[in-house]
């Protein structure tokens, strides 16, 4: 299998996906981060990282309701596909071993 | 309260940039967004965040223009490309392997006619500054002379400072052997001036740098493993050298070393000057001309240099023969393009001749690209459906194609593949059959044959883009209902592609005839029907002369023999270089007797022929009909010239012209003495020509040989039949005849392969019309008026394109020849019926094929 590399702010985006349940819509997944981080973040670089993730093959993605909030615009909601799950699995249980690697006396700082 | 809205102008933009893709979201969470941050940050911030995000997301916009919905299988797979292409060639393997059989003899007749034009292009490329080597010419009436007077290169030596260097120069034709062997070989020996070796750039690998001393050569390190095994055994070793029966012994004195393959010259035995230093004098009754060859300063102006020269020379003498003609210094690339100026020391090729097979390589490409266009471009609307269904499965215009770049890329592939191993396999044959070798270093082959490789690859791809582009922008529902064969389009562009075809084999089949019948022509002017049965014996016959016509006359299976010093024909007209004041330039000096005119089959024009009784005189001649332009006041008939012996010869008849040399030259003059009755002259008497009137020449040649050596037991019989020996000065003409036929068929051949490709595509997109016509009742001969009414307008178009064209080209190719054939209209007509036949039995193979087929069958298949 292909690998794909992801980055730091497409890890934050995917997770925020997986933390949102899925289907979620780029203007939900931007509350989040914005929420989380304590960043504003712009609703275009949400889109564009979302869309490189599909293209990826990260993501998959779906068309919502028509309603009539936003003059019939529908939403797009998107969701991690099994490739992005495992993905992530990857990169957190790399940080995980590494973090568990590291020795005692330099986690002494981080306490103190 | 009043919803807040974004800038207008950003809201239009965005909606711009975004409509009519699948990413209509972005504008609903744009809007979105905006709302929420009107509500935190106010209208202003709102705003501004708004602008700076519709800018931010045009980089999206490239990808909302894809087709988002793209299939995983339509994209861009170079092996599901591969795959998809071998299975089409496949399905298509008739047409295919016509586009690869025209593409491979195109491409194996360009390759190789192309080799031989570059090869020419980098002969003597190792000579550093080659421009500064020169030759140095007369031109006399207009007509170049090969060498000078003897004594002119060493007084213009002396007297003009950009000339650095000087050499005269001789070569003959000599047998070579080791001493005491009984093989030999024929080799021409040079007789060289010290200069040479610097002139011509030779380097010594053993020994001495120039034959010095007398009875010594130098030979090259080819020469000395052929005679010797090696160089260093060759050293001081004894070669015979024998040239007319007459053997000398020369000593070995040093190795030149090989000269490298691409020199158009060779030096293979060098031996020392001749004496030269008795005709030297510029006043002297006898004129000797030979070859010389300069090195001249850098940057010397040849033209400005050579017409200084008659003033040079007026210091030394006030013949007008040599102050009142035009010199001109030669450089070797000139000799090289140009056979009449070159001596039999460098290699030369006609530049006309070469500039011929760089078109015929040229047009026999062009014709084979052509016809892949066209069969490629039919190949292609054939298969519209499968486009179509490409097309609604969500194959891009980049995936489509890539598919077809992908199939012609295979095509060219395999053409080029069969013709590098065609190439291979042809060139030693053809090298062989024309004489002339490539002489290319290794490395520089193999570069070329990549080159080559990689820029026909280069064009297969480029000439399939048209095509692949046709295939690819022609809309899906076009081609579902598959209409798109019947684009105007694409029929005019196949149309006027094959109207270039047909105009260019018909200009090189009227073009090859024309060549092949003048070549006829000239074979049928030198009444060689009349030589068919005279045989040639040559040896130093001299004063035995009566009993070997005595014994000879005694056979039955002979006709007539006739004795003489020289035979016309190709290098025999020895003593060439004869001339006094009186004449314009040197001519040929033959001893005859009385029945050589009879026998060569020449008729007395003007006067008459020697006195066969008492009137005769020794000094009565007889001159050719080339002769009286030669004479410099006046007519010859009748006058007196001062030659050699004490009376002045006079000239009482002129003779028909014995037309030897090459097609394209003229005929050199020549004098015609007797020899019965001139007591110097036996001794020269060195032919015998003999007229057979049997049917079994080979027999009545044994009984010649055995009277032969009972008269001359030391001297070997060698005979040939004087057709054969005419033929020889014609076989470079005859073999680019041949070679030209062989291009013109191959051209035909693509032509033809690409008609029938075409009909056949024709009749098969039009299966169905011709079912209901069938239906409907229409008869074979309405059917094919029917499908081939467009290739005959296409015919006749060719032909009103082509005909005066080559009318034009071949009528000014003629006028270079002396004795030349018309064109005729016949030919035409043929060429016209040739085309007309190869159409009529293709369309007659398909139809009959279409006819055959039950009308249901074609007309259920939808």
């Amino acid at each position: 299998m292909k690998r794909v590399g992801i980055g730091e702010f497409e890890e934050l985006v995917l997770l925020t996906i997986c933390v949102l349940e899925n289907d979620a819509y780029a203007l939900d997944i931007k509350d989040e981060v914005e929420n989380r981080t304590n960043r504003r973040m712009n609703i275009s670089a949400i889109h564009t990282t979302l869309y490189r993730m599909e293209d990826k093959g990260l993501l998959q993605s779906k068309l919502g309701e028509a309603s009539q909030v936003r003059g019939g615009k529908r939403k797009r909601l998107f969701s991690v596909t099994s490739f992005g799950l495992k993905s992530l699995a990857e990169v957190h249980e790399t940080r995980s071993r590494l973090w568990s690697d590291i020795p005692a006396n330099i986690l002494k700082s981080l306490h103190t | 309260m009043k919803q807040p809205t974004p800038p207008r102008l950003f809201q239009k933009l965005l909606s711009k940039m975004f409509s009519n893709s699948t990413m209509e979201e972005l504008e609903g969470d744009l809007l979105d967004d905006f709302q929420r941050n009107h509500v935190k940050y106010g209208s202003l911030r709102a705003k501004i965040y708004f602008m700076l995000d519709v800018v931010r997301l045009t980089r999206l916009v490239p990808r909302s223009r894809r087709t988002t919905q793209n299939s995983k299988t339509m994209n861009n797979l170079f092996l599901f490309n591969l795959k998809y292409s071998l299975r089409s060639i496949k399905k298509h393997r008739v047409y295919q392997s016509l586009n690869i059989a025209s593409l491979t003899l195109g491409f194996t007749c360009f390759s190789l006619i192309y080799l031989f034009v570059y090869d020419q292009h980098q002969k003597d490329s190792f000579l550093s500054n080659p421009e500064s080597i020169v030759g140095l010419n007369v031109i006399h009436e207009g007509k170049e002379g090969i060498g000078i007077h003897t004594g002119i290169p060493h007084l213009l030596k002396k007297d003009i400072p950009e000339i650095e260097k000087v050499s005269r120069m001789n070569s003959m034709i000599m047998e070579v052997s080791t001493t005491g062997s009984q093989e030999s070989f024929t080799e021409s020996v040079l007789s060289v001036e010290p200069d040479f070796m610097d002139i011509f750039q030779i380097e010594t690998v053993l020994g001495e740098r120039f034959p010095k001393e007398a009875g010594t050569v130098l030979i090259s390190e080819e020469m000395a493993i052929k005679l010797f095994t090696s160089a260093e055994e060759a050293m001081g070793k004894e070669i015979t050298l024998t040239f007319n029966n007459k053997p000398s012994k020369k000593h070995i004195a040093g190795i030149t070393r090989n000269l490298p393959v691409n020199s158009s010259y060779s030096a293979q035995i060098i031996g020392q000057p001749g004496n030269y230093q008795k005709h030297s004098d510029l006043n002297g009754m006898v004129t000797v001309s030979l070859a010389a060859f300069f090195k001249l300063m850098e940057g010397t102006d040849r033209t400005e240099l050579a017409n200084r020269i008659p003033e040079t020379l007026k210091a030394y003498t006030e013949r007008t023969s040599i102050l009142n003609t035009e010199y001109k210094f030669r450089t070797l690339e000139e000799i090289r393009k140009n056979p009449q100026i070159a001596h039999n020391f460098i290699q030369s090729v006609d530049a006309q001749t070469l500039l011929i097979f760089k078109i015929v390589g040229f047009v026999i490409l062009l014709l084979a690209i052509g016809n892949y266009v066209n069969l490629s471009t039919a190949l292609t609307l054939k298969r519209t459906q499968e486009v179509g269904i490409k097309h609604a499965m969500g194959a891009s215009r980049k995936n489509l194609m890539s598919q077809l770049l992908t199939e012609s890329f295979i095509v060219g592939g395999i053409s080029v593949l069969f013709s590098l191993l065609l190439v291979l396999a042809l060139l030693p044959t053809i090298e062989t059959y024309i004489g002339l070798e490539i002489g290319m270093e290794l490395q520089s082959r193999y570069w070329l044959i990549i080159i080559s490789i990689l820029s026909l690859m280069a064009l297969v791809i480029l000439t399939s883009l048209y095509p692949a582009i046709l295939f690819s922008t022609t809309k899906m529902s076009t081609f579902l209902k598959g209409k798109a064969s019947n684009s105007p389009k694409s029929q005019w562009v196949r149309s006027s592609l094959m109207v270039l075809q047909f105009a260019i084999s018909t200009f090189l089949i009227v073009g090859s005839f024309t060549f092949l019948k003048q070549l006829r022509f000239i074979n049928r002017s030198h009444n060689l029907n009349k030589l068919e049965n005279v045989i040639i014996v040559k040896g130093d016959i001299g004063n035995q002369k009566s009993i070997i016509a005595q014994k000879l006359n005694s056979l039955p299976e002979i006709d007539l023999i006739s004795f003489s010093s020289f035979i016309p024909g190709p290098a025999d007209n020895g003593v060439r270089g004869l001339g006094t004041s009186d004449f314009k330039s040197s001519f040929d000096l033959y001893i005859i007797d009385t029945q050589f005119l009879e026998i060569m089959g020449l008729r007395i024009t003007e006067g008459q022929d020697f006195f066969r009784d008492d009137r005769n005189k020794t000094h009565h001649v007889l001159v050719n009909q080339a002769m009286i332009e030669n004479i410099k006041e006046g007519h010859p008939l009748g006058q007196e010239y001062k030659l050699y012996g004490e009376v002045p010869s006079q000239v009482i008849g002129i003779v028909e012209d014995f037309p030897v040399g090459s097609i394209k030259s003229e005929i050199e003059p020549a004098m015609y003495m007797q020899a019965e009755v001139n007591e110097q002259l036996p001794n020269t008497i060195k032919k015998l020509a003999i007229r057979l009137n049997t049917n079994n020449p080979s027999e009545a040649i044994k009984k010649i040989e055995s009277a032969w050596l009972e008269v001359f037991p030391d001297q070997p019989f060698e005979a040939e039949f004087i057709d054969d020996r005419i033929a020889k000065v014609y076989t470079d003409e005859l073999k680019m005849g041949q070679l030209f036929g062989i291009f013109t068929g191959v051209a035909i051949l693509i032509s033809c392969l690409g008609l029938v490709g075409l009909l056949t595509y024709l009749i098969q997109t039009k299966m169905k019309e011709i079912g209901i016509r069938k239906v409907l009742g229409a008869s074979f001969s309405t059917l094919a008026r029917l499908l081939t009414l467009n290739i005959w307008k296409v015919l006749a178009l060719a032909s009103i394109i082509s005909f005066p064209l080559s009318y034009y080209f071949l009528e000014d190719w003629l006028t270079s020849f002396v004795y030349r054939t018309e064109i005729s209209a016949e030919l035409f007509v043929m060429t016209l019926a040739f085309f007309v036949l190869i159409v009529g039995i293709t369309v007659f193979w398909q139809i009959r094929n279409a006819v055959r087929v039950n009308p249901t069958e074609v007309l259920r298949n939808e």
